[in-house]
């Protein structure tokens, strides 16, 4: 069990303190409510490039890293469709730097056009380095938009296209960071070896000062229902095809959502899953296959991802999922595969506590989806799923009509 | 409301020299080795079962790693998959992993399963039965993945980087496409029989350790037979240098070229190993080093860039690593020479010093958080031939590190003639 404990600062920055005295660190998490999401269709890529300008110094503070580096701490961040999320561990007596630092920045950013530009060209680097230079790096670039029409999950947090990046403006910079860093739009836990008081006490004298700002309301568009399959075929030049195969399910706060996880668990998390083992093993079909759900906080996928054995036509393949699939719709789960699932479920949470980051970084997801007791009641929830709600779920979202498929084939 | 002075870091304390918590240690009644490190409020555990079984024991470094891959591929009374489900069942996580001197058995169990999962462990180590069919998808599935991972400049240039670096010696022992298709089943078991003898093990405990683990250790694995002790050191030799030392694989459709430098050095034991991890940080070990400053923050040619110091059991080296726009290949090599002669010709201002000493001291007491990760900086003393007040020791040269002796250590070790160079994508 996570204990914590939390306070609201009049501009409405969420406050949330996990004490642990066994580390001698302390660890600071903000989580700011932007992602890819909330971007515009002909601006994408903005929130990640903003990641990048948020360590290109502060109006008061010309370089983020060099300080907490002179304290003997570490940084990093990351940004998804939902979430920008930061975080720095340092040893515990040298706390009041982390404060100093992320305060300033989201009182203000320095907004200086070198960093501007570095970061872009920075940007532009990691868009090659991890979706266009390596084998089926660009599959997800392919699949979101066939999948979402409407919804803004239908790009990749990394944007659409490399222009959107190179075209970003200074003033779209700032209007991004008016608009979305604000005390209202975010949540600072601080854990590790502290105390509620003094996180208080820093807490009030560096954020409170900052003014809330008016926090940005969301109107994003739900995706329409897809009533019938989606499909596209694309040639690469990669030596063996690989199929991608994903189904609208539910957002992450949908009672629907557990049922939904472990299902893709049995189908194919790890050695003893049903995919691995009939179409590896048994039929070698795929040489690797997997499922997994996306987890996102609007209505996500569930996913399936293969890379086919050299030989085996794409259709093949795809049957050989099918024939999995159906076998589930047609026979359901037996009890101990059900055992299975929930335990790896409740060991993985459990060995997700050795570390007090992460512990900070769940605190701080639950608090966003507006249940921060999750980090406690999870487990509770996935062991009251039943193999007939599994089935049920699989019936729902396993359907062809739910499904948009992606070929990745070797060139011709 | 009091504004808070935005202008002045607040004090800086300083950073205490960590202590770290050693394991107990105790024998099992066959003689293997038992060290255990109890730490932490959550009820799990990571048992690791070693072997110096790693890459450099063989010619052919792939009949190490298929060896270890193959262990939970069946045994006499287990399939892969009665295997998989059985640790799965339970939660529990089973990891075979490989590195040049040494391979280990790892299990994460849950502390109320350890009585279900140590017995697969104990059945994989004893009882493997290498399967034909198992094996022969093992090996089809991973040449496959090689092939797919020839795409990828980075993996070419790590791979031929330690091949070129090592080459004549068995931390340089290469690999292609025919190895994987030379390899033989009889070969594998062979080998297994070898290097996997129960008695020929380490132990390594951690978790929340409860007063009942010892005695489920000892009537798992204390009673199994054996010849042979585990091997530490191996004679490494001089090795063969090629002799050009700028070495370049061309894929004409990069757009990215990975790019690798470095020398062989030593193993942990010797004296400049401690100067050369401070010198390496300076040069690409944190975010704020004078590459990354240089070549990622202002020009903008890369992603991510970094310098470091590697030490395998018998021997070490120093490397600079980076994937940079093809376009900018050219510029980002020049820039990083440019470096390298600033470290040998200028001295680093105190300043940077003493940023970069917090900066270590900082990341060392974030290594020893909980049991998993205080058992691993164990393991890299106890493996690696050297004592345990190793980071007591390294605390203590970061504390007194000067920029005379930093500047020795650059002009002794980084000369530029003593560095290779490979390139892989487009100069």
């Amino acid at each position: 069990m996570i204990s914590y404990s939390r306070f609201t600062l009049d501009n409405g920055l969420k406050v949330i303190v996990h004490e642990d005295p066994s580390t001698p660190l302390a660890c600071i998490n903000i989580l700011y409510d932007v992602g890819a999401r909330d971007e515009r269709p002909d601006q994408t890529g903005f929130a990640h490039l903003f990641e990048h300008l948020m360590f290109g110094g502060s109006v008061n503070i010309p370089s983020y890293d060099t300080p907490l580096q002179e304290a003997g701490g570490e940084n990093n961040a990351f940004t998804n469709n939902d979430i920008t999320n930061y975080y720095l561990t340092l040893p515990a007596q040298n706390i009041e730097t982390g404060f100093w630092l992320e305060s300033d920045r989201m009182l203000s950013l320095a907004f200086s056009e070198k960093s501007l530009e570095v970061q872009r060209s920075v940007v532009i680097e990691e868009f090659k380095q991890r979706y266009l230079n390596q084998p089926y790096g660009d599959e997800w670039l392919l699949i979101r938009p066939l999948a979402y029409e409407v919804h803004p999950y239908q790009w990749a947090t990394i944007g659409k296209e490399i222009k959107h990046i190179e075209d970003a403006r200074m003033e779209d910079v700032r209007g991004f960071f008016n608009r979305f860093y604000l005390p209202s739009n975010a949540i600072m836990v601080v854990a590790g070896d502290v105390k509620h008081d003094e996180v208080k006490r820093l807490a009030e004298k560096w954020f409170a000062p900052i003014p809330a700002g008016n926090r940005p309301v969301r109107n994003i568009p739900a995706e329409p229902v897809q009533t019938a399959p989606r499909r596209m075929t694309v040639h690469r030049d990669v030596p063996t095809d690989g199929i991608l195969k994903v189904y609208h399910m539910a957002a992450r706060m949908d009672p629907e959502y557990h049922a939904q996880d472990l299902l893709s668990d049995v189908l194919g998390r790890g050695q003893s899953s049903r995919l691995f083992n009939a179409l590896v093993k048994d039929r070698q079909l795929f040489t690797e296959v997997s499922a997994h759900v996306s987890g996102s906080f609007d209505k996500g996928l569930f996913v399936i991802n293969g890379r086919l054995k050299n030989g085996v036509t794409a259709e093949e393949a795809e049957a050989g999922i099918q024939q999995v699939i159906d076998r589930i719709l047609a026979e359901g789960i037996p009890e101990q595969e059900l055992v299975k699932v929930k335990n790896k479920a409740e060991s993985t949470h459990v060995f997700g506590e050795v570390s007090v980051l992460n512990k900070a970084m769940n605190l701080a997801f639950g608090e966003l989806l507006g249940d921060i007791e999750m980090v406690n009641t999870e487990i509770t929830k996935l062991q009251a799923v039943s193999a007939a709600n599994i089935l049920r779920e699989a019936q729902q979202i396993l359907r062809e009509d739910n499904c948009s498929t992606l070929y990745y084939l070797k060139a011709q | 409301m009091i504004q808070p002075d935005r202008l002045t870091q607040p004090a800086v304390h300083p950073i205490e020299t960590v202590n770290p918590q050693l394991p107990e240690s105790f024998t099992l009644s066959n003689g293997i080795e038992v060290y255990s490190l109890s730490a932490g409020s959550q009820e799990v555990l990571k048992v690791e079962l070693v072997f110096a079984a790693g890459t450099s024991r063989h010619t052919n470094p792939l009949l190490p790693s298929f060896t270890a891959s193959m262990l939970q591929e069946g045994t006499a009374s287990r399939t892969a998959s009665d295997i998989a489900s059985a640790i799965d069942d339970f939660g529990a996580f089973l990891e075979l992993e490989l590195d040049k001197d040494y391979s280990g058995i790892t299990l994460y169990s849950l502390n109320k399963y350890l009585g279900q999962t140590l017995p697969v462990i104990q059945d994989l180590l004893t009882h493997a039965a290498f399967p034909e069919h198992e094996w022969e998808i093992l090996r089809s599935n991973r040449l496959q993945k090689y092939t797919v991972n020839l795409g990828k400049v980075g993996f070419v240039a790590g791979k031929r980087f330690q091949e070129l670096l090592f080459a004549g010696t068995p931390y340089g022992f290469a690999f292609d496409e025919a190895d994987y298709k030379a390899l033989q089943r009889d070969e594998l078991i062979h080998f297994y029989q070898q290097q996997y003898a129960p008695t020929a093990s380490r132990i390594y405990l951690s978790g929340k350790i409860n007063s009942d683990v010892r005695e489920q250790l000892d009537a798992t694995f204390g009673h199994l037979p054996g010849q042979g002790h585990f091997l530490t050191e191996m004679q490494i030799g001089a090795g063969e240098m090629h002799p050009e030392r700028r070495q370049f694989i061309p894929k004409d459709d990069a757009i990215q070229s990975a790019i690798r430098i470095g020398r062989r050095l030593f193993p942990k034991n010797s004296p400049d190993y401690f100067g050369m991890k401070v010198l390496s940080t300076i040069l690409g070990g944190y975010f704020g080093s004078r590459l990354m400053a240089n070549i990622r923050e202002d020009k903008g040619y890369t992603y991510g860039i970094g310098a470091g110091v590697m030490a395998y059991r018998s021997d070490g080296y120093f490397y600079i690593s980076t994937e940079v726009g093809s376009d900018v290949c050219a510029a980002a090599l020049e820039e990083i020479y440019k470096e390298i002669r600033m470290l040998r010709n200028e001295l680093v201002a105190d300043e940077e010093l003493d940023l970069v000493k917090n900066y270590i001291l900082g990341a060392l007491l974030k290594s020893f958080e909980g049991p998993f990760e205080r058992m691993e900086r164990f393991k890299q003393m106890h493996l690696y031939g050297v004592q345990t007040n190793y980071y007591q020791q390294y605390t203590a040269a970061i504390r007194a590190m000067t920029p005379e002796k930093l500047q020795h250590l650059a002009q002794t070790w980084l000369q530029e003639e003593d560095l290779l160079e490979l390139v892989v994508g487009k100069k």
